[in-house]
């Protein structure tokens, strides 16, 4: 079967939304992560080290649920690589936990206070100086092949996914992703270099040694903006997920927002958005008293895709300048009952959807005790009640 | 490191190679796309290439440090092992 037409109809509707026009219907995204596991009926470890039963499932779910575009950071099949790095960032599920949990992130502090300076004067020989930090295994000539090896065996297998989804109609919204530099002082995540500040010690850092964190801040904020020109140039594809944890009202007074952190990613994303570039910034947590900072972005060029945020209030702040995203909480899909999820969507579309410019979809990664009704429901809803003409 | 641990780490580097050699075969496009897209990241390589630079010091010894861990796995001196 050619999925071609079915491809360019649910890129049009997502390309609309984030152009601020009114779709035919209200488009529903998937960020699948673990549920495709469990959906599929494999492992946790599975997704993350079988490459063939990860792309098999992940065609399985674009076939059965008919979404219109999937937005699924590049986390899975990442066992072979973490394995060759022997990180000690990430707690992996069939290793370290039962075989059917997500992986945990293991918060340390890694970096001392007094190392900001060396890490602004040369950050590369930072990261080098301070790799044994994140790994069990001395480094040698075979470690480090392994380590290369494996990173470039996960990269092509998340290609050859993203091909299989999309022959099937389903358009790979991002296929390149980042973390908020923000992020990277605080915390290291495998394959992504950040200072591991931990959260409590940069937060002892705004208050003691701000011009410090402002200084690390740019230098990691250019990195970033280097390499995500970089995925985007290797990919092909023009969209960009940066996930942002701890940037929201749950972490940052306005005041401290405004001072440590938007210099930092007003820079990021006006060097994305000039390179044509459209940021999916994955807001996590609550962001309300910080959204209107993103007034200043200029119009209809990002996704904005929030978790906790009240949505009526960020429909309110910003939703006239950008497309939004997301709203329905990933607690209601596991715990919840299609009926409520179905009432939950249509108020939300009710109340973001009018003239386009809202895509529906979890407002999380979809954990893997999500019902499958729930996220039918979800589909359903955007299909039915969702439809403008 | 000790010379069984070299051993599994070789096992690792063959599996890990032919499951990059695989879709050279099965998806042989996606492999042809990367490498046509290559050439056109080094010039966005350019804003990072003064960190690289102020690098090379520490690019230098780690490799030092890297061959002096390998040639100790295979039977020679070192504070490792």
């Amino acid at each position: 079967m050619d999925y071609t037409n079915i491809y360019n109809e649910r890129l049009a509707r997502i390309r609309d939304c984030i152009n601020l026009k009114e779709p035919d219907r209200v488009p529903v995204v998937a960020k699948t992560d673990f549920f495709t596991a469990s959906y599929a009926g494999i492992s946790s470890y599975d997704l993350l080290y079988d490459k063939k039963k990860m792309i098999a499932a992940y065609e399985k779910i674009a076939k059965d649920l008919n979404f219109d575009g999937l937005a699924q950071p590049p986390f899975l099949h990442m066992g072979p690589m973490m394995d060759a790095m022997d990180q000690t960032l990430l707690k992996i599920p069939g290793r370290d936990l039962p075989p059917d949990f997500t992986y945990q992130f293991v918060e340390r502090e890694l970096m001392k206070p007094e190392e900001y300076d060396t890490f602004i004067r040369n950050p590369i020989g930072y990261w080098i100086d301070t790799l044994p930090r994140i790994s069990q295994t001395p480094l040698s000539l075979l470690s480090g092949t392994k380590t290369l090896i494996g990173m470039m065996g996960w990269y092509i297998g998340w290609m050859q996914t993203v091909k299989r989804v999309e022959a099937l109609g389903v358009p790979y919204i991002t296929q390149n992703t980042i973390f908020d530099p923000w992020d990277m002082l605080s915390l290291t995540w495998p394959g992504m270099l950040g200072l591991s500040r931990s959260l409590t010690g940069l937060t002892t850092d705004m208050y003691r040694r701000p011009e410090k964190v402002i200084a690390a801040h740019d230098v990691l904020t250019d990195f970033y903006l280097a390499l995500a020109k970089i995925e985007v140039a290797l990919t092909g594809n023009k969209a960009l997920y940066i996930i942002c944890l701890r940037g929201g009202t749950t972490f940052l007074s306005p005041k401290q927002f405004e001072r440590l952190y938007w210099p930092g990613m007003k820079k990021l994303l006006m060097g994305l958005i000039k390179e044509d570039i459209t940021p999916l910034l994955l807001l996590e947590a609550d962001w309300g008293l910080n959204l209107p900072f993103f007034r200043e972005l200029p119009k209809a060029k990002c996704i904005i895709d929030l978790d906790m945020t009240d949505m009526a209030k960020a429909e309110e702040i910003i939703g006239d300048r950008q497309c939004l995203m997301d709203g329905i909480p990933v607690s209601l899909l596991s715990v919840g009952t299609p009926k409520q999820v179905e009432e939950y969507c249509k108020n939300i579309i009710d109340i973001c959807g009018e003239g386009g410019g809202y895509i529906l979809a979890p407002g999380c990664l979809t954990p893997p005790d999500a019902k499958v009704e729930n996220i039918r429901a979800m589909i359903n809803v955007a299909k039915t009640y969702g439809r403008y003409r | 490191m000790s010379e069984k641990s070299s051993i599994y780490d070789l096992l690792d580097i063959i599996r890990g190679s032919l499951d990059i050699v695989e879709p050279l075969i099965t998806d042989t496009d996606v492999v042809i796309n990367l490498l046509k897209r290559m050439p056109s990241t080094l010039p966005l390589m350019i804003p990072i290439l003064p960190m690289v630079i102020k690098a090379v010091p520490n690019i230098l010894q780690f490799m030092i440090h890297a061959v002096k861990e390998s040639s100790s796995a295979f039977g020679g001196n070192s504070h490792n092992i």
